[in-house]
């Protein structure tokens, strides 16, 4: 009881001094827009974790659904007239209808062999933008993408829209949380853990496959449309390979397989990249070292060391108070702490 | 109940199965037994549809089920546990209990999203069903550890378990007793009876002379993936041939 408490007063003092930060970055236009950046990888690397993290299905072709997350949304504005907010949810169902197609070929394949192909399927979308230049524009990209407005008001500035994708990240969040904890959401898991046994408990191994791979690129293709829309200039600069590898190094960084891991792998890496602005060119080798640190001392992420420290301390506390004859009662209070 | 038309299967050159035919009565507790390599496992998957035959039929109540993926052979009601424990390692005992429930639910995505109320009972009957069953099988203060952090006597009831969730009409199982020592064995003994008790029908390979012999009703022995016998555990032991097959030892265990 003593450790939830204390764990409810930790977690309140950390939401406040979250806030506080929240509340002075706000006050600034380019802080803001790091802000903005930090909720949009948030919801693209959330997307990531329902297929890497729960189904097991690596992916480094993720930018590919960010792309046509932004290109969708991005086209149909432009070119059809459609408000923002409508394109936002066509632009996210274009990727998903891909997810979908890439699904297929992909749920026969594991390891090596999916990498492969989510690898090659990112570098397909990537030349498709660079080439169709009437239609993309090519290489130039496009500019004067219109902003998203609902009921006669304009998110036009960056604060405005960060408030917008708190909400959206807060509910897409919510959301995945209710799929974990479903029949889907064990579903998920029990393919990761052992796809044979999975079978034989009933469960259609390829649906659910396929069905990960949907609701992934409709995530991943949502957050690429809101940045379309936020920073209104779009080109295939920005879902190059080195993107997919980015979600990646979030996720992992993060913690697969967790709610807050994704938020908590955007905020490091979104923040590190603005730091590291000066020597861009080596960002990527910084962040290579990243992941070999991680997977080699972290395999569960930054959440992995929160839960590794807060057993240390549980079992230290045991050991140094207790006497063996309370023992068996304190066991109970960390098994409800956990 | 489940009856094995003639079915053989062939991997390139080997005849892993050949010909093998026999009935599963309702209620029973059918035992499977050879000597190693003699094709138990390999017919096992078979009925639960990790191979087809390549020729036979597996007929279960009235329909064919050979060649049907194994999910769909769940649902239909034949529920397996595996010889080499495959359980899902990083979920808690209750959850694999609860994924073993999956082919008698049936709410989907939205519900899963929007929670109504209907995806909430059903939640919450699952949970209650998967209790009992952990209770049935003596796990229940193990409900919330790992599936991992369990005992080798207990990871083999989990897959009990979780086979069971699924509200099986025939359960398959496979070298339940693998590992177990000599009183966990005679738990193990007692529970299949249990099963059996609440109309379950049992098919049974395991290698242990003294389980088989004492809990099941009728056997049939492999060897070389042909059937050389059929019969109560009383006529199997003094069967010649099995005997010759066991390499002239006598069956005690």
């Amino acid at each position: 009881m003593l450790e939830t408490i204390k764990a409810k007063r930790w977690t309140f003092l950390f939401a406040i001094l979250t806030l506080a930060v929240i509340a002075f970055m706000l006050r600034e236009r380019y802080l803001s827009l790091i802000l903005c950046f930090i909720a949009i990888n948030s919801i693209a690397v959330t997307g990531l974790d329902v297929l890497f993290g729960y189904t097991g299905q690596v992916s480094f072709g993720h930018a590919a659904f960010y792309a046509l997350g932004a290109y969708g949304s991005t086209l149909l504005s432009i070119r059809l007239g459609l408000p923002p907010l409508l394109t936002i949810v066509l632009g996210s169902l274009i990727a998903t209808f891909f997810g979908i197609i890439i699904a297929f070929p992909a749920s026969k394949l594991v390891k090596h062999f999916l990498s492969l192909l989510t690898i090659a399927f990112g570098q397909m979308v990537y030349m498709f933008v660079s080439v169709t230049d009437k239609l993309t524009n090519g290489f130039s990209g496009i500019i004067g993408i219109p902003r998203i407005s609902m009921f006669g008001y304009t998110f036009k500035s960056t604060q405005s829209n960060f408030y917008l994708l708190l909400a959206v990240t807060i509910l897409v969040l919510v959301v995945k949380q209710r799929i974990i904890h479903s029949r889907i959401g064990r579903a998920f898991i029990a393919i990761r853990e052992n796809p044979h046994a999975a079978s034989g408990m009933g469960i259609n191994v390829r649906y659910y496959k396929i069905m990960a791979f949907a609701i992934s690129a409709f995530l991943t293709g949502m957050a690429g449309a809101f940045y379309a829309h936020l920073v209104t200039f779009i080109s295939p600069d920005s879902f190059m390979n080195t993107q997919s590898n980015l979600f990646m190094t979030m996720l992992l960084f993060g913690g697969i397989g967790t709610v807050t891991g994704p938020v908590i792998g955007s905020i490091i890496l979104v923040v590190a990249t603005e730091l590291m602005q000066s020597f861009i060119s080596y960002q990527m080798l910084i962040y290579a070292f990243f992941i070999l640190a991680i997977l080699f001392y972290f395999p569960n992420g930054i959440i992995g060391i929160y839960d590794h420290l807060k057993n240390l301390a549980i079992s230290r506390k045991n050991r140094s108070k207790l006497t063996p004859a309370n023992r068996s009662l304190s066991n109970q209070t960390s098994k409800e702490a956990d | 109940m489940l009856s094995i038309q003639e079915a053989t299967i062939k991997f390139g050159g080997l005849t892993a199965v050949n010909q093998v035919s026999f009935n599963i009565p309702k209620g029973s507790i059918f035992g499977l037994i050879g000597p190693n390599g003699a094709g138990k496992t390999t017919l096992f998957n078979i009925i639960s549809g990790v191979y087809a035959p390549t020729s036979g039929k597996i007929v279960f109540e009235n329909k064919e089920i050979q060649g049907l993926p194994p999910h769909k052979i769940n649902y239909l009601g034949i529920s397996r546990t595996y010889q080499n424990i495959n359980l899902f390692k990083k979920m808690t005992v209750l959850e694999n209990v609860m994924v073993g429930c999956h082919s008698r639910t049936c709410e989907g995505l939205t519900s899963a999203i929007l929670r109504t109320p209907k995806q909430r009972l059903e939640e919450a009957s699952v949970i209650e069903k998967s209790m009992a069953i952990l209770d049935f099988m003596n796990l229940t203060d193990k409900a919330t550890q790992k599936a991992s952090s369990l005992s080798y006597g207990e990871q083999r009831r989990l897959e009990i378990s979780r086979a069971m969730a699924s509200d099986p009409k025939l359960l398959l199982l496979d070298e339940p007793a693998a590992g177990m020592n000599g009183r966990e064995k005679d738990e193990l003994r007692e529970t299949i009876q249990r099963i059996s008790d609440r109309g379950i029908t049992v098919l049974l390979v395991e290698h242990d002379m003294k389980l088989v012999m004492n809990v099941t009703h009728q056997i049939c022995v492999l060897n070389y993936g042909k059937k050389i016998a059929e019969g109560d555990p009383e006529s199997i032991q003094n069967h010649q041939e099995v005997i010759t097959a066991y390499l002239g030892g006598g069956i005690d265990g």
